[in-house]
């Protein structure tokens, strides 16, 4: 009896064992997953006095955090706790913390103050934007009022599509403009994709600033561009806007070879 | 300049490049991940179900369901093996179908005590029925009789939901936004729903199902899924009621006891890389969100919901088994297999 019962233990240890591993399901570690990017709710992306900026993110345990200096938000940053209100241009940077879980990355907002009214320049377009996406006509791009990522919101967006848009601005006086920031949708999961180029003209036609944009190499996030354009400081009555377009969707891209859209919803001066 | 530093210097809101669900083991602290809430929270294997792609490929996981026997089915549009059979552990039983290149909704019935299955194809622009060893039945094509649709190609079935006494229901999801009525034996009946924004009608009609849970009662629960509601029709298609679920771009609804279990495919702003699934209680109030935000309701309203953990890629469908375990099926996710969670 004593000399069988090493042997019946060991098949009960190798039985139970094998038991064990049929039934053992490999669960995954809160350690593999990356936590998602808050939501910025933003109630004017341009201002005139003040924009109130709200970062949101509702799991147990997880703190966000933020800077306004340009640099990267480590678990030193600034917590964020209540909504912030921005009385001037600023750039932040939000990112999620959890001691569970790999950070978030990084979401990037920027917020604009109005710093000249042009709304009441005479806009022309050609060629007119997509029957399909008019927005508000061509007025919209000077209204300062901006889309967002959501381009079927509201009336704010302008598609086209082809070689080249150009935008006309005739102001009622003379302006003075030191740049020019395009603001276009880059959406690819939509076929939306930013302008290959822009190029400003000045009231005698001559060449007065541009700005290439590199082509995407891989699906990015959706967002909203401001495309800067400097131009020499001075006075104008009127500038003409070349936006060169994608013409055709980069190989990477399921929809490869088929023209996309470039999304546009405001032309603003400084 | 560098294409993603200039796009990060130029956006207003940015959040770098997509990243795979997934990341690099460390094992350091190891812990099971626990998502979801309140009554409903799961652990998550990602390798249930894994095959070789050699062998056993797959493009879209779209839909899944549980048969009589209790095994999991899964629909791709791989023409190599469109429906894949496993048992609840992911073992491989069986395969077939090589036909359906559209292969998008598949809805099983039990007509006579038998298993059957009904897969929305748009790709050929109908609903094939087949036996639950894949031979076909009976085909739904399009509805031209209905007067709604110039071509063929404008009809776009995604799902199919059958009634108690074997009424079929087809969602024209992806195309002019339709839900066909036709008996049993195929004669179109009733049409109802088309494209718009007013109750009655939808923006991507994507899934359909009976809500059997008023036994006395039946209605039709039917997804718009781009105005993130759930609508409620009576099963002669009048407009009853919506459920708001602000921020889920909803799959179709899929009833197990007494809860609706909606596989999520994009939320919030509707970003690539996004979704989660939800679950709503009897009260048609959603209690758990595994790999989305918390629910929150203020005066009865769902606060805008959003991803916050990186598990699911575009979850597409769910399957919830006996055992309250949950298979995802996921769109676009790089030909991954199906994930089970294990609800805790």
């Amino acid at each position: 009896m004593s000399a069988k019962f090493p042997f019946i233990l060991c098949c009960c240890i190798l039985v139970s064992s094998c038991n064990q591993k049929e039934v053992k399901i490999g669960y995954a570690a809160s350690k593999l997953f990356e936590l998602a990017t808050p939501q910025l709710k933003i109630d004017s992306l341009l201002f005139n006095k003040t924009a109130k900026l709200e970062a949101v993110f509702i799991m147990e345990g997880a703190e966000i955090r933020y800077t306004k200096d340009g640099s990267e938000v480590s678990t030193d940053a600034m917590l964020y706790e209540n909504p912030l209100v921005v009385t001037d241009a600023s750039e932040f940077r939000f990112r999620v913390f959890h001691p569970e879980y790999i950070k978030s990355k990084e979401v990037y907002t920027r917020l604009l103050k109005v710093k000249e009214d042009v709304s009441t320049a005479k806009v022309r377009l050609a060629p007119q934007a997509d029957k399909n996406y008019k927005g508000d006509g061509p007025q919209a791009l000077v209204d300062l009022k901006k889309g967002t990522t959501q381009f079927r919101a509201g009336n704010h967006w302008l598609g086209f599509q082809g070689k080249q848009v150009r935008v006309s601005l005739e102001f009622e006086k003379e302006t003075a403009i030191s740049k020019l920031i395009v603001s276009a949708l880059n959406d690819h999961g939509s076929w939306i994709f930013l302008p290959t180029a822009i190029r400003v003209f000045g009231d005698g036609k001559a060449e007065i600033g541009s700005v290439s944009i590199p082509l995407p190499t891989e699906v990015e996030v959706k967002d909203v561009a401001l495309l800067d354009v400097p131009v020499p400081t001075g006075l104008y009555k009127s500038i003409e806007i070349h936006i060169d377009l994608m013409e055709a969707i980069p190989e990477w891209h399921q929809g490869q070879g088929t023209a996309p859209f470039t999304f546009i919803d405001e032309i603003l001066v400084e | 300049m560098d294409r993603r530093k200039f796009v990060r210097n130029t956006s207003i809101a940015s959040a770098g490049i997509v990243s795979g669900m997934a990341h690099g083991n460390v094992l350091t602290g190891y812990k099971d991940v626990i998502i979801g809430h309140n009554s409903h929270q799961y652990k998550i294997d990602l390798k249930w179900g894994a095959l070789n792609s050699n062998f056993h490929p797959v493009n879209d996981c779209h839909e899944m369901v549980q048969d009589s026997q209790g095994r999991i089915l899964l629909l791709t549009n791989h023409t190599k093996n469109n429906v894949i059979v496993y048992d609840k552990s992911g073992k491989l039983l069986e395969v077939w179908g090589t036909d359906y290149p559209g292969a998008h909704g598949l809805t099983l019935h039990v007509e006579n005590g038998e298993d059957v299955l009904y897969i929305a194809d748009n790709n050929r622009h109908e609903v094939i029925k087949t036996t639950i060893k894949g031979q076909v039945l009976q085909v739904f094509p399009y509805p031209k009789e209905s007067g709604k649709y110039k071509t063929k190609e404008s009809y776009v079935p995604t799902e199919t939901a059958i009634a108690p006494n074997g009424d079929v229901y087809i969602a024209d999801g992806y195309g002019e936004q339709y839900i066909m009525h036709y008996s049993s034996k195929g004669e179109l009946l009733n049409v109802f729903g088309g494209r718009g924004e007013e109750d009655h009608l939808f923006n991507n009609a994507h899934g359909i199902c009976l809500d059997t849970r008023d036994g006395a009662n039946p209605t039709l629960l039917i997804t718009a899924r781009q105005q993130n509601k759930l609508k409620r029709f009576s099963l002669s298609g009048e407009y009853l009621s919506s459920i708001d679920l602000p921020g889920a771009y909803i799959c179709r609804p899929v009833i197990h006891g007494k809860d609706i279990y909606l596989a999520t495919i994009w939320s919030g702003d509707g970003s690539e890389g996004t979704g989660f699934i939800s679950i709503l209680n009897e009260k048609n109030e959603l209690v758990s969100a595994p790999g989305g935000c918390t629910p929150v309701y203020e005066e009865g309203v769902l606060s805008p919901m959003y991803q916050t953990l990186k598990v699911f890629h575009h979850p597409h469908d769910v399957c919830v088994d006996e055992d309250e375990n949950v298979y995802v099926a996921q769109w676009n996710s790089g030909k991954t297999y199906p994930i089970k969670l294990y609800r805790v």
